[in-house]
């Protein structure tokens, strides 16, 4: 695994790399400062496949470092660790929201360490299975021997600000429950997704799944949000619970952006996907329940249709288009 | 080998950054010193409060890391203060309410020195 470890202090990035070398990881780069590392990434002949990134440096911070990396195509997706001194839940969520996958304090213990780049492993896996998916899926269908199934959560290719549904658990299981009170998840369920996978075949589903991301993404914009597609047309996302969204708008955000796609769906015969939002879940303080639970809740809403006068009511806001 | 659930072994390489540490301790502690002189001086605090609060923000993360808790610990206690006070405060007020912890930090420094 390629790393590029990015701190601006030259004492702890060379520690950092004796970590993981002691890890088993020993192609390292390190930088000490943003721009720096902006200039390493520019000229490497391969792309780095992880970065860990300190979060409070100078000139340039740590998350305006995260942001640029994630602007460039070779790295919208590659695992991005950060290392913040501060374990706050307003950094965690900047990190997360800047794109960041997952986040190590300082000080480094290597057991901790060792967890993170599991995490990154597993995200690299699943990149590794979208990126052999999307050259494959290209040349045949039918040739691409290595299939997803309706329920995997696939990265979705294209679809800008989505994450992993795997980071999201990740960012549910290290916030916990008592940090996570103050956010809520909502689910968003494409209700014919099983047909159109089947009708449509993989290549035309990632195309729904990116419509369907930037329709819920358009719809949750005024919110700060950290969205996922976990497979089976199910969609995600943790927000805060004192932007008090309200999923009757949500829905119809949802119907009106789907409504101005509805030629395009015409004219390649496909039938518009109709995403529904679910009753927002909160997280349950004085529960023993895995902090992840609270993102199956919120999928299972959306799910059970729980939401679906709004729905109703959103379809007829736009009847005549939307059949 | 280490007792189940002991501390690990250290390895010679992060003995080498370790001692990398400790040479380095003059300096850090010659650049907190000026960031003070700099503190005394009209025009200059809030710069001068950024460079202690970023030196300390540094010292925090890397010091524990290589075994020195302790020093973690005051630099860690002089950045929360930077940032909690600097949030309402003027800049010499703040400077002035973290100068016993200052002081206390580069006495623990120089003591590892000695």
């Amino acid at each position: 695994m390629r790393i590029l470890a990015i701190d601006d202090e030259p004492l702890f990035c060379e520690f950092l790399s004796q970590s993981l070398e002691e890890l088993g990881f020993h192609d390292i780069a390190v930088a000490h400062s943003g721009p720096e590392a902006l200039a390493i990434v520019g000229r490497a002949e391969r792309p780095f496949q992880c970065f860990l990134v300190d979060i409070r440096m100078q000139p340039m911070d740590g998350l305006e470092l995260v942001r640029r990396l994630r602007a460039m195509p070779d790295h919208r997706h590659t695992p991005i660790v950060m290392i913040s001194a501060l374990s706050e839940k307003s950094f965690i969520d900047e990190a997360f929201r800047a794109g960041a996958n997952d986040y190590v304090t300082k000080p480094l213990e290597k057991v901790e360490l060792k967890a993170r780049m599991n995490m990154v492993r597993l995200i690299l896996n699943e990149r590794e299975q979208t990126s052999l998916l999307n050259d494959h899926i290209i040349e045949s269908e039918k040739a691409f021997g290595r299939s997803f199934a309706f329920e995997d959560a696939i990265l979705v290719p294209e679809a800008r600000d989505l994450t992993t549904f795997a980071a999201l658990e990740n960012y549910a299981l290290r916030l916990g429950n008592m940090r996570l009170m103050g956010n809520a998840a909502i689910g968003f369920h494409i209700e014919n997704a099983e047909a159109l996978f089947q009708s449509l075949g993989r290549v035309q589903f990632i195309d729904v799944l990116v419509d369907a991301a930037d329709a819920i993404a358009l719809a949750l914009k005024s919110s700060r949000h950290i969205l996922a597609y976990a497979g089976a047309g199910d969609f995600v996302a943790v927000v805060p619970k004192a932007r008090q969204l309200d999923p009757a708008q949500l829905q119809d955000v949802l119907v009106a952006y789907m409504a101005s796609l509805v030629q395009a769906y015409d004219n390649e015969q496909t039938p518009l996907p109709r995403i529904r939002v679910g009753r927002p879940a909160n997280a349950n303080l004085f529960s023993l329940e895995n902090p992840t639970r609270i993102l199956a809740r919120a999928i299972r809403n959306a799910r059970m249709g729980s939401m679906s006068e709004v729905y109703d009511q959103a379809v007829r806001r736009n009847e005549g288009v939307i059949q | 080998m280490p007792a189940p659930g002991g501390p690990e072994p250290v390895s010679t390489a992060l003995e080498a950054i370790r001692a990398k540490f400790v040479a380095s301790l003059p300096d850090r502690i010659l650049y907190f010193e000026a960031a003070k002189a700099a503190s005394a001086r009209d025009g200059e605090h809030e710069l001068a409060l950024r460079a202690i609060g970023h030196a300390a923000h540094k010292l925090a993360g890397l010091a524990p890391s290589l075994g020195f808790a302790a020093i973690g610990e005051l630099a860690r206690e002089i950045e929360t203060a930077i940032e909690r006070e600097a949030a309402g405060g003027e800049a010499e007020a703040v400077l002035q309410r973290i100068e016993p912890r200052l002081e206390t930090l580069l006495d623990r420094l120089e003591d590892i020195l000695d």
